[in-house]
Order: structure tokens, then C-alpha cells, then sequence
């Protein structure tokens, strides 16, 4: 393998990790412009660990999901008391408040950025990205994410049929924050520097325009969705300076010809009715 | 007649002004069915509302098997044996008729870590196989996994109310069950609801149809700008003068004299 396709293919492992990170709370109708922040709050704890404590790479980068994730739960509550556009602002408040203290905090660099210790290849970061995906079917076979697809079409009668809302959610966005804590220090370990600059609100809006890109009615839309955010500029690589011009442009053909993302759930059962008929 | 199932005492609520319920009492015995009826803008949805949860009242008591259900949480009301169908379907569209159904069900899943468990597992295996097997009462067996959005009107009708009793409800609430039904479709509820009652579920139903009312229901209560005008079986309601009042807005003499 090149090592261009190796680095393509494990940007593409973090991007669908990501992807499933926003893909939760999404799946309930939440739009939540925090998830770079959360990535760099694994991102930035990870290597603290593995660099200052010297904790292996693995125990290293489990603990800085778990960072992110207990984040998402503390900060979940208030947060996720809001609705619609107030949401998004929120998340995307939170962001930049995370971005913002990172550059300003000189202990892991500043805004010059903090160098990374430990390297982690393409198989590590590939293998954690097929666990994600075995365990965004699992929940998404589950009545979690049955409720979370009820609440995201109609919160009021979800409840009446005595699902706890607000629990429900804030389970959705905890789990969000672990998967997107795990994607900041896979990054990190990866490419063996980390800034707050990278991850930027238009890194938290990039994931959700490819989760809703994908789709959020099926476990595949989200990484469908990441195959596209990163393949499509790849292959348009040709066009040289034109590239996202042309990546932007079938961007917005695709929403404007699949508002419900790339695959909805009735794509999804023609074509198991076509498999099982062939 | 021991204590009724339901038991509403002095119901009121009003919306900014508009007294739309002014204390209202109705009684529903167990095993009853019986019709809530009124012109438009009676208040009957207002009341199952009320009685749902997703409406606080000014006053009044709403009881169910004894129970004050007024400071209990809309959500925990489903636990003491309440389920609704709604006038405007409310299934979830993308989800399949199965799992809409599953989502009725909610209350006996377990606890939050049976969340986590894929549908069919644990006590959802059981679960799903009640599910199946009352849509297959239902007559609804070949839609379960169909996407409830690309369901014909009346189907989805039917899978509301499939979808209310996986809830094992004491009271099962009913608003407008046979609106935008055909004539087949309307008898084929009627089987069903007629079946439900004899499992021992109690019905309390907004209905308009009158023919259907009077089909299913032993007893009707008639309301009118939110107070109840009168009560008895069909055949009375459709005698009673305050009512064609209400209906018609004049009394049947007035014709006899234009």
C-alpha cells in the first residue's frame, strides 16, 4: 500500500469514528456543533498521558474518550435543555470556548501546538473505527436507537409512551462524546501534533454535513457520509485549485436531490429485498 | 357501583381566557366503553389531554383506579395503565410497523441497561413476539415490516391502536378512531375494539360518527363549550333537545314554526 492511500485510509478511519460521535445525538434530531471540541478534549488528554505520564497508547487514548465522554455528561444536562437552533449554538459556544482555552493554556503549547510522543499506524486506527461501526449497529439494533429515531420524528407522543426524553438524549450525546473523544486522540497519535486551531467549529460542522449528508435514519448514512467528505476532494485532486469548488458544488446536489441524506431506511430495505430476490 | 376507573371531578382549564373545560365530571366504570361527543371545539381532545398529561389543569381531579393522576408526570401515566391513539396519526414514519409498535411497549422493556440491548434479546424477544402476534389479531401481520410511512391511512389507524395496547392499558384512550376511515375499514376497527373491550380493556372514545358510537358504546357523554350536556346511551343522546341544540344551533320547534 502507497503510503498516500494509507493516510487517506486513516483519515477516513477517524472521519467515520467522528461521524458516528455526531451521528447519536442526530439520530434524535440534535445538531451538536461540539464534536471537534470534544475530540480535542481526547485529543489534548490522550497525549498528556501517553507524553507527561507515560501511559501506553492505548490506556492513554481510552481514558481521553472517557474524558470527552464524562464532559459530554456533565455539561450535557444544561445543554441539552435547549432546542433546535439554541442547540447548535450551544454545542458551538462550547466549542470554541474548548479551542479557546487550549491556545491560551502554554502547559501543552499554546497556540504554537503540542507535539506528540507516541505514533499509532493505519491497522490500530482502521480496527477501532470497524469496532465503532460493530457498535453504532448494536445501538442502532437497539431500543436506544429505536427511541432516538422516535424522539428525533416526535418528542411528545415518544414520552407519553413513557420513554424518559432528556435521559435518553443525554445517554445519546455521552456516548457521542466517548466516540468523538477516541477520534481526538486517535488524531493526535496519528499525526503526532495537535493545535486547538484544528479543531475549529468547521471541523464540528464538516461531520455533521457528512452525517446528514450520509444519512441519520441508517447505521451506514454516517459512514457513507465520511467516505464522501473525504474520498470526493481526493478524487476531484485533479482540478487542482478547483477542487472544493467542484466537492462543494456535488455537495449541494446531493442534499438538493436526497434531502433525507444518501441512504434512508426504505433505500435500505429495496435493497435487501433485491439482494434477497437476486 | 364499586369505584369507577376513571373518575374526573371538576375539571377546568382555560387558554388564556377561553374557558375551554368548565368542570367537568365523568365517570368510566371498568370495562366500560363509552363516547365522548360534541360538536368542534367541545373540548373533548382538550380532555384527554388533560387526562394524558400534556395539559396541566387550572382544577380539578383526574383519577385512575384511584389514583390522582394530576401531579403525576405525563410519562409515568402510562405506568398506572393509561394508553392514547391520536386524531392526527402520530406513528413514527421511518420507523417500521413493528418497532412502532415496540415503542407502545416501552414501559415493560426493563430498565436503562435494556436500553442498550438489541431489539430481540432479553425481554424484547418477548416482547416482540407479543407484538407480532397482536398484529396478527389486528389482521396487520403482513405490514410488520413495512415502514409505517408507506402505510395506507386506515392501516396506520389500526396500528395506533395496536401500538396503545402493547402498553397492556387499563384505560385506553381513543380520538377520532374511525375519521378518514371507508365504510369497510370502519367495521373492521369496530370488530377489533370490540374484541380489545372484551380483554378487559376500558374505551373512552371522541368519536363523530354516531353509527359507529352507537356500535361500540353502552354510554356517551355529550359536551358543548366545555360542559357536559348530557349523558345516556346512544339512542337517548340522539333524543335529547340540548344536544340537537348544540349540533344544529336551534331547537327542532323553531322549524315547525318558520
Amino acid at each position: 500500500m502507497s503510503g498516500y492511500t494509507a493516510a487517506i485510509l486513516t483519515l477516513l478511519a477517524i472521519n467515520i469514528i467522528a461521524a458516528y460521535a455526531a451521528w447519536l445525538p442526530l439520530a434524535a434530531g440534535q445538531v451538536n456543533l461540539g464534536t471537534a471540541g470534544f475530540m480535542a478534549i481526547g485529543a489534548y488528554s490522550s497525549a498528556v498521558l501517553s507524553n507527561e505520564f507515560d501511559w501506553s497508547l492505548p490506556m492513554a487514548i481510552a481514558a481521553g474518550a472517557v474524558c470527552a465522554g464524562g464532559l459530554a455528561m456533565a455539561i450535557g444536562g444544561p445543554v441539552l435543555r435547549t432546542r433546535g437552533l439554541y442547540l447548535a449554538l450551544a454545542t458551538l459556544a462550547f466549542n470554541e470556548v474548548v479551542r479557546g482555552i487550549l491556545i491560551n493554556l502554554d502547559v501543552v503549547g499554546g497556540a504554537a501546538g503540542y507535539p506528540v510522543i507516541g505514533h499509532l499506524g493505519l491497522a490500530p486506527i482502521a480496527a477501532c473505527a470497524a469496532g465503532v461501526f460493530l457498535l453504532a449497529l448494536w445501538l442502532g439494533a437497539s431500543r436506544l436507537g429505536m427511541n432516538l429515531h422516535a424522539i428525533e420524528q416526535d418528542e411528545t407522543v415518544t414520552a407519553l409512551f413513557g420513554v424518559h426524553v432528556p435521559f435518553t438524549q443525554l445517554a445519546a450525546f455521552t456516548i457521542g462524546g466517548v466516540l468523538a473523544g477516541l477520534a481526538g486522540g486517535l488524531y493526535g497519535h496519528h499525526f503526532s501534533f495537535i493545535e486547538g486551531q484544528h479543531f475549529s467549529v468547521l471541523l464540528s460542522v464538516t461531520i455533521v454535513l457528512s452525517v446528514v449528508l450520509g444519512g441519520t435514519q441508517t447505521v451506514w448514512g454516517p459512514a457513507i457520509g465520511a467516505a464522501f467528505f473525504t474520498l470526493l476532494p481526493e478524487i476531484f485532486r485533479g482540478a487542482a485549485a478547483w477542487r472544493y469548488v467542484l466537492f462543494a458544488a456535488a455537495v449541494i446536489l446531493v442534499m438538493a436531490i436526497r434531502p433525507q441524506g444518501l441512504l434512508t431506511r426504505a433505500d435500505l430495505m429495496r435493497l435487501r429485498r433485491v439482494v434477497r430476490l437476486a | 357501583m364499586s369505584a369507577p376507573l376513571l373518575d374526573i371531578r371538576g375539571l377546568r382549564k382555560s387558554f388564556g381566557g377561553l374557558d375551554v373545560v368548565r368542570g367537568l365530571d365523568l365517570q368510566v366504570g371498568q370495562g366500560e366503553r363509552v363516547a365522548l361527543i360534541g360538536p368542534n371545539g367541545a373540548g373533548k381532545t382538550t380532555v384527554f389531554n388533560l387526562i394524558n398529561g400534556y395539559y396541566a389543569p387550572d382544577a380539578g381531579e383526574i383519577r385512575l383506579g384511584g389514583v390522582d393522576l394530576v401531579p403525576i408526570a405525563p410519562r409515568r401515566r402510562i405506568r398506572h395503565g393509561l394508553a392514547r391513539s391520536f386524531q392526527n396519526i402520530r406513528l413514527i414514519g421511518h420507523l417500521t410497523v413493528l418497532e412502532n409498535v415496540l415503542l407502545g411497549a416501552h414501559v415493560h422493556a426493563g430498565g436503562p441497561l435494556a436500553m442498550l440491548l438489541p431489539l430481540g434479546l432479553g425481554r424484547g424477544r418477548r416482547l416482540r413476539e407479543e407484538a407480532r402476534a397482536r398484529l396478527a389479531e389486528a389482521g396487520l401481520a403482513d405490514h410488520a415490516g413495512s415502514l409505517a410511512a408507506g402505510l395506507a391511512y386506515g392501516l396506520r389507524k389500526r396500528v395506533e391502536v395496536v401500538r396503545a395496547l402493547m402498553a397492556r392499558p387499563r384505560l385506553l384512550l381513543l380520538d377520532e378512531p374511525c375519521a378518514g376511515l371507508n365504510t369497510q375499514e370502519r367495521g373492521a376497527l369496530l370488530a377489533e375494539l370490540h374484541r380489545v373491550a372484551e380483554g378487559g380493556v376500558t374505551l373512552l372514545v371522541v368519536e363523530h360518527d354516531m353509527h359507529f358510537v352507537g356500535g361500540l358504546c353502552g354510554r356517551a357523554a355529550v359536551l358543548n363549550f366545555g360542559e357536559k350536556i348530557a349523558e345516556g346511551t346512544p339512542a337517548e343522546i340522539a333524543r335529547e333537545p340540548a344536544v340537537i341544540e348544540a349540533y344544529l344551533g336551534h331547537a327542532p320547534e323553531r322549524y315547525a314554526h318558520a
